[in-house]
Parts: C-alpha cells; sequence; structure tokens
C-alpha cells in the first residue's frame, strides 16, 4: 500500500486525500527560473542543512539522478509534483520516511513544502507544515514582505503561498454531468476542480481536486475553514446523486458496477483509462454495498500502484506501452485474489 | 433512449442546455457529454499569457507616463520580461515593481494585502537588528585596521537601518494610539 495511505484509523470513500501545500523562498537568492548552477546548489545546501538539524528522517534525492520511470512514479505516488520534474537540473526533493511530507527543492519557488494525509485533514496538514515552516525559518531568511506577505516567483502563489488540494472520488456528479456545473460554482466562490495529476489533467476515474485558487487577502484559517465548508457540501451532493441513483437507477448502477468488477477479473491486458475507470465504478460499488469484501482504500490504493512508471518501477525495466498493459492486466488479477476464497 | 450525437450508445445524461436565451433539451451518452463538455470547457488559456495581459493594461498606462523598460535593480529582470513569462525573477522585484504589482494582485486574489502568517524570524525589523549587528561587528574591525573610509560607509549604513527601525516603531505606536 502506499505509505501515506497506511491509516487504519481513517477510512475513506469519496475524500481520498488532502495535500496541504505552502510556497517558500530564500531572501538571497533569485528565483529558480533565472538562477545557475552554483547558485542552486549554494540553496540547495543551505536548505538541505538546515533539515539536517530536524529530528525527521527524510530521503533526499536528485530530479538529475533518477531515470525516467523513477521520476514519474513520484508524481504517480503524489509525493512531487509534474512541474518539479521541468527542473531536471536544479530540481531535488526530500521526503520524510512516512511519505506524508515532501519538500521539493528549485521547482516553481526555491521551497514547496507539502503535507499529504489520506482523508478530509485539512487541519493536520496545516499543522504539519506550519510547523516544519517554523523549523527552516528559524535559521534561514524568507522573502518576505509585510503588504505581499510571502512573495514567490509566480504571483498567483504570493500571500499565504498556501495550496489545498483534496483530492475526491466522485462518480456520480460525474455520471449525471453536473461537473460543468459543480466547476463554474467552485469558481465563483474562488475555487477550482481539476484531474488527478494536478493543472491540466484528466480526470481519470472520476478522480478530482478541489483547491483555493486565491492566497492573498485572507488568513490560512479562513481558506481552511472555507474549502472544508465547500468539500463537505461537494460530498453531500456526491452522496445525494448517489441515493438518487440508488433508489431510481439501480438495476443500471449494479450492471455498470459489476460489469466492472467482471471486466477487471477477467482480462489479459489493459490500459489506465480502462483500468481506472472499471476500478472507479467498483470503489463506487464497494461505497454503496453492492461489492463486498474488498475496502475502499485497497482500490484507491490499486489506483495508484497500476499507473504506468509505477508499473515499471516494481518489475525495475522499461518497458512499451503494450507490455505495460499486459502487466498491469496480471498485477489487477494477482491483487484481486486476495478476496477470492 | 438513444444518444442523440452519436445515435449508438444508450442516452445515460439529459439536460437542459441554455445558450443565447434559447433553450434545449440534451440526450446524450456518457462518452459524447464528456466530448460536449470538453468542446465547452475546452478553451484553455495559457496562465502565463493572462498575466502578461493583466500586466500589460498596466504597462500601457506606464507608458503615457513615460516609463518604459524597467529593469529590477537586482536580479536585472525587465518589466517586459515579467510580462512574457508571468514570472518574477527575485523577492526585489516587488520592491522594484510595487506600483505595478498590487493591481495586478488585486485582479488576481481580489485583495493586496497579506492577512496571514508573519515569520518571526523573517521581520523586517528583526533581520535588520541582525544586519546592525554584522556591520557594528565589521566597524569595529575596519577601526582596528585603520581603513577609515570604509568606517565611515558602514557608520552611514547602520545610521540609515536605525533611523528604519525608529521610523517602524513611531508609526506603530501612532496606529496604536
Amino acid at each position: 500500500m502506499a505509505k501515506w495511505l497506511e491509516d487504519d484509523e481513517i477510512e475513506e470513500d469519496i475524500v481520498i486525500s488532502t495535500r496541504v501545500r505552502i510556497a517558500r523562498n530564500l531572501d538571497r537568492f533569485k528565483f529558480p527560473q533565472i538562477m545557475n548552477d552554483s547558485e542552486s546548489d549554494q540553496l540547495t545546501n543551505i536548505i538541505l542543512n538546515r533539515l539536517k538539524e530536524n529530528e525527521d528522517n527524510y530521503k533526499f534525492f536528485k530530479v538529475k539522478d533518477l531515470d525516467e520511470k523513477q521520476r514519474v512514479s513520484f508524481v504517480e505516488n503524489h509525493l512531487i509534483s509534474p512541474q518539479l520534474l521541468k527542473s531536471s537540473n536544479h530540481g531535488s526533493f526530500l521526503i520524510r520516511e512516512d511519505e506524508r511530507v515532501s519538500i521539493m527543492i528549485n521547482e516553481e519557488d526555491h521551497i514547496r513544502l507539502q503535507a499529504l494525509l489520506p482523508g478530509l485533514n485539512m487541519e493536520k496538514g496545516w499543522d504539519i507544515c506550519s510547523t516544519i515552516d517554523d523549523f527552516i525559518e528559524e535559521d534561514i531568511n524568507y522573502a518576505f514582505d509585510e503588504k505581499f506577505g510571502y512573495l514567490t516567483s509566480c504571483p498567483t502563489n504570493v500571500g499565504t503561498g498556501l495550496r489545498i488540494s483534496v483530492m475526491l472520488h466522485l462518480p456520480a456528479i460525474s455520471m449525471t454531468g453536473h461537473l460543468k456545473n459543480l466547476g463554474e460554482s467552485l469558481r465563483k466562490l474562488g475555487l477550482t476542480i481539476r484531474g488527478t495529476y494536478g493543472e491540466g489533467s484528466k480526470g481519470l476515474g472520476s478522480l478530482y481536486q478541489i483547491s483555493n485558487q486565491t492566497t492573498l487577502g485572507q488568513s490560512e484559517q479562513e481558506i481552511l475553514f472555507k474549502l472544508d465548508k465547500i468539500v463537505k457540501q461537494v460530498i453531500n451532493r456526491e452522496k445525494g446523486t448517489r441515493n438518487f441513483l440508488e433508489n431510481n437507477r439501480r438495476i443500471f448502477l449494479e450492471d455498470r458496477i459489476l460489469r466492472s468488477y467482471g471486466i477487471i477479473k477477467n482480462n489479459r491486458q489493459i490500459s489506465t483509462e480502462e483500468a481506472m475507470n472499471h476500478l472507479s465504478n467498483i470503489k463506487l460499488g464497494i461505497d454503496m454495498n453492492i461489492v463486498e469484501k474488498i475496502k475502499s482504500k485497497d482500490i484507491t490504493n490499486l489506483m495508484i500502484i497500476i499507473q504506468p512508471a509505477n508499473i515499471q518501477v516494481d518489475s525495475n525495466k522499461e518497458m512499451d506501452r503494450k507490455t505495460i498493459n499486459i502487466e498491469r492486466s496480471k498485477l489487477i488479477r494477482d491483487y484481486f485474489k486476495q478476496w477470492e476464497e | 433512449m438513444i444518444c442523440e450525437s452519436c445515435g449508438e450508445n444508450e442516452a445515460t445524461i439529459h439536460f437542459t442546455k441554455i445558450e443565447d436565451g434559447e433553450m434545449e433539451e440534451k440526450h446524450l451518452c456518457e462518452n459524447c457529454a464528456k466530448v460536449n463538455e470538453k468542446i465547452d470547457m475546452g478553451i484553455q488559456f495559457n496562465l502565463n499569457d493572462l498575466f502578461g495581459g493583466l500586466l500589460g493594461l498596466d504597462i500601457e498606462e506606464n507608458k503615457k507616463n513615460a516609463k518604459k523598460d524597467v529593469v529590477c535593480n537586482r536580479c536585472g529582470t525587465s518589466y517586459k520580461k515579467i510580462l512574457n513569462t508571468g514570472k518574477f525573477g527575485c523577492p526585489d522585484c516587488f520592491v522594484n515593481f510595487k506600483e505595478d504589482i498590487k493591481p495586478l494582485l488585486r485582479s488576481i486574489h481580489g485583495h493586496d494585502e497579506h492577512n496571514g502568517k508573519i515569520p518571526t524570524n523573517t521581520d523586517k525589523r528583526l533581520s535588520n537588528r541582525r544586519k546592525i549587528k554584522e556591520l557594528k561587528e565589521r566597524l569595529d574591525l575596519s577601526i582596528l585596521e585603520e581603513r577609515y573610509e570604509d568606517s565611515a560607509k558602514i557608520r552611514d549604513e547602520i545610521r540609515e537601518l536605525e533611523k528604519y527601525i525608529e521610523e517602524k516603531i513611531n508609526d506603530e505606536n501612532e496606529n496604536e494610539e
């Protein structure tokens, strides 16, 4: 199971995870886009040295030391952003032992600190980030302006530098075509909804991220409070739509879920997209007691480990798309064996 | 009912579309709805272009004020480059382009003033005090080494920082009253 997902206390169903991230920059350095190699090394060392003092254990990776499949695998596991891979020369990152904290160096900003937790957990995520933030700042001067707040390379992050993203599984809202409405309403409230892997990515397997759009003018607590209230409303709407489907389209729904269950256990090659869609249906089936025995979280985990780079890292070799699809099919069938008598 | 778009699959999504005041009933299969949705939502703007646009409005005004080709005196990033990339070069760009940045931030965030966490250590006053301490040590050293020209320069720097802090404290006291 993906490490950050492990938590027996939290039973997630609609909300998969909460990601809280803050953007910080060092006073003395230019922003990453126009940095040279020696400035980047210097900055990286300052941050590394500071974190060595921390009691938590971190693993350090340089993007340029990783091969393509390893890089993408970190993205698929939600530990780093796709954006970091673009700065392959200067980018590096630290991952805390429990994989719930990642610190990206020289992404769009000098420091991008993120806490990733299963379920709806904004308050805790913010506490984790803010504590590490305080620790770093004890010894490092941040770029901060009394009026503008934390200064960032892109004007969209200025102020708190805080972005909270909640990942939700919204099959019913998506099935009934209400997603566009939802997107429009959220935008009016200063929030945004997008696909699983961030900006511009597709909502594979009905997974969507809702996050705050603005970072300046409101306090962190206000941002948290607003997002929490609205995410809870979206959850209610998803539940309501599920109830509606159950009461009015029971056969259609069962048919769809059970077909997916049949296909996912009986195929010899399957694409990410197809697998994600069937797994999404099965997850819905679990949440609605149509599919038994399996836990919702097991499917969430499967949705992560069947991603193309993860499959290649798992077997430690580069593969073409066809081979990946065959491997994926095998992996899923093996995974499902644990629920067979 | 069959999907009215592809004519093949069962239509599972039914909705009313209002466009230019005209109402239209739609019956689509999931796939076609997705595709149609994409058509509706699909015009993706490049974020940087948009910022450029926002900043550009201001640069037009600036041109009238004969303020052209301003460059950040620390990182050398020109205002034009920020326009093109939507990215600042360094923390000092915020100081050097302060007046242009305010309307930009207002248009993105609806605000131009920070209202959240303040780093305790990077507090401007504190870091100035730190600088003063360092400068005083350098001053002592320069006197010791009889580099009197340097000493004079350092002394001026210290005075300026002290004046800044004093003004800050006065400001705050006034605000409290």
